[in-house]
């Protein structure tokens, strides 16, 4: 669910466990269409929300936090350069992968990377679909679903100090 | 923030903000240094030639699970140099929590307070403020000789009178202290905000 009416770029969106699993499933169904080898589904602050697909040796939230980061970087550029709105997607083309990224709202993103056998074309048609689900699973939350003191409860705090004691050294 | 229902994971993400060669990559680099790698990221640094951060360095960490929830954090610093103001902006977005890491030696004042004003005008454009965001405040360099007593510090910087520590960030003096000062500030602002 999300506390949001138009998806402003400061809104806090939440995305309930139900949500979740609709947005994976549409993610799982992306992939199988396209045959990515990987979707990141993060959010523009450079958290990971879900991932399809696998990259040995690669450190998939270093990877979304840079993603998301090149993102904001450029959405800074179009600012720059007096665009009212944001750009919407990027491409990147590899001599093995591409990296196709685009935004689903405001505060997050879709990145696709897939190999050069792929055409772009298709990637853009199916992402662009699967973003219209997306948003409409967004859209279909209802704030009162939460119930935020299952996660943050009185003893959370004291576990979290006792954790970075151990981690810690 | 982000909590990730599914996964029960709780992402949060804490700045170390300041004027440039400060100590804000050193505090970063000796937080990975004490976290066994299988809690921890690699640690990212987008450096220039000359080995100063031109965008940030980021590291992340999780906690061990607590009841089934995974708190994970992202470690971020902003480029000092005045001209990186836009980049600053970026990393700002969504944080949880800032720690200033001030240059104790007297040559650096009017830095220390340029960057202190740099943060409130960027907390500012997202609509928050340095009365609002927990925040904690690291006197850093104390071993060396040209600095300014502590009282002197607190009364030029510390308009808010929040948390403080005297560092030596090289030799990794308060630099866990000060991590886990800041984690507690936002865990309570976080359930403040989440269960009102």
């Amino acid at each position: 669910m999300l506390d949001k009416q138009q998806h402003e770029e400061n809104d806090q969106i939440l995305l309930s466990e139900e949500q979740y699993h609709r947005i994976s499933a549409e993610l799982d169904s992306l992939r199988s269409k396209i045959n990515s080898q990987m979707l990141l589904f993060g959010d523009m602050n450079g958290q990971l929300i879900s991932r399809k697909g696998d990259m040995p040796g690669v450190d998939l939230s270093i990877l979304t936090a840079l993603i998301s980061s090149d993102f904001s970087a450029t959405s800074e550029i179009a600012k720059i350069l007096g665009k009212k709105n944001h750009f919407h997607l990027h491409f990147h083309e590899g001599s093995n992968r591409n990296l196709y990224i685009s935004a689903v709202v405001p505060q997050l993103f879709l990145a696709v990377i897939f190999d050069t056998s792929v055409t772009l074309g298709m990637v853009r048609i199916f992402t662009k679909k699967t973003i219209e689900k997306i948003n409409e699973i967004i859209d279909s939350g209802h704030r009162e679903s939460i119930k935020y003191g299952d996660i943050i409860d009185s003893e959370f705090k004291s576990f979290v100090v006792e954790g970075l004691d151990k981690i810690l050294s | 923030m982000l909590i990730n229902w599914a996964l029960k994971e709780i992402l949060l993400k804490i700045v170390y903000y300041g004027p440039g060669l400060s100590g804000k990559t050193t505090n970063l680099e000796q937080i990975y240094r004490r976290i066994a790698p299988e809690h921890r990221s690699k640690m990212v640094s987008l450096k220039t030639k000359e080995e100063r951060t031109i965008f940030f360095d980021l590291m992340q960490f999780r906690l061990p699970p607590i009841h089934g929830k995974r708190p994970k954090f992202s470690l971020y610093t902003v480029p000092g140099q005045h001209y990186y103001a836009a980049s600053r902006r970026i990393i700002l977005n969504g944080v949880d929590g800032i720690v200033f890491v001030a240059d104790s030696q007297r040559n650096r004042l009017t830095d220390n307070l340029a960057s202190m004003l740099d943060l409130e005008q960027n907390l500012i454009l997202q609509n928050r403020s340095l009365e609002e965001i927990p925040w904690v405040l690291q006197f850093n360099k104390r071993d060396l000789d040209a600095i300014h007593p502590v009282e002197f510090l607190q009364q030029k910087l510390n308009f808010n009178r929040v948390s403080t520590f005297e560092a030596v960030a090289v030799r990794g003096i308060e630099v866990s202290e000060t991590l886990k000062t800041i984690i507690q500030k936002v865990i309570t602002d976080i359930s403040r905000k989440l269960n009102a």
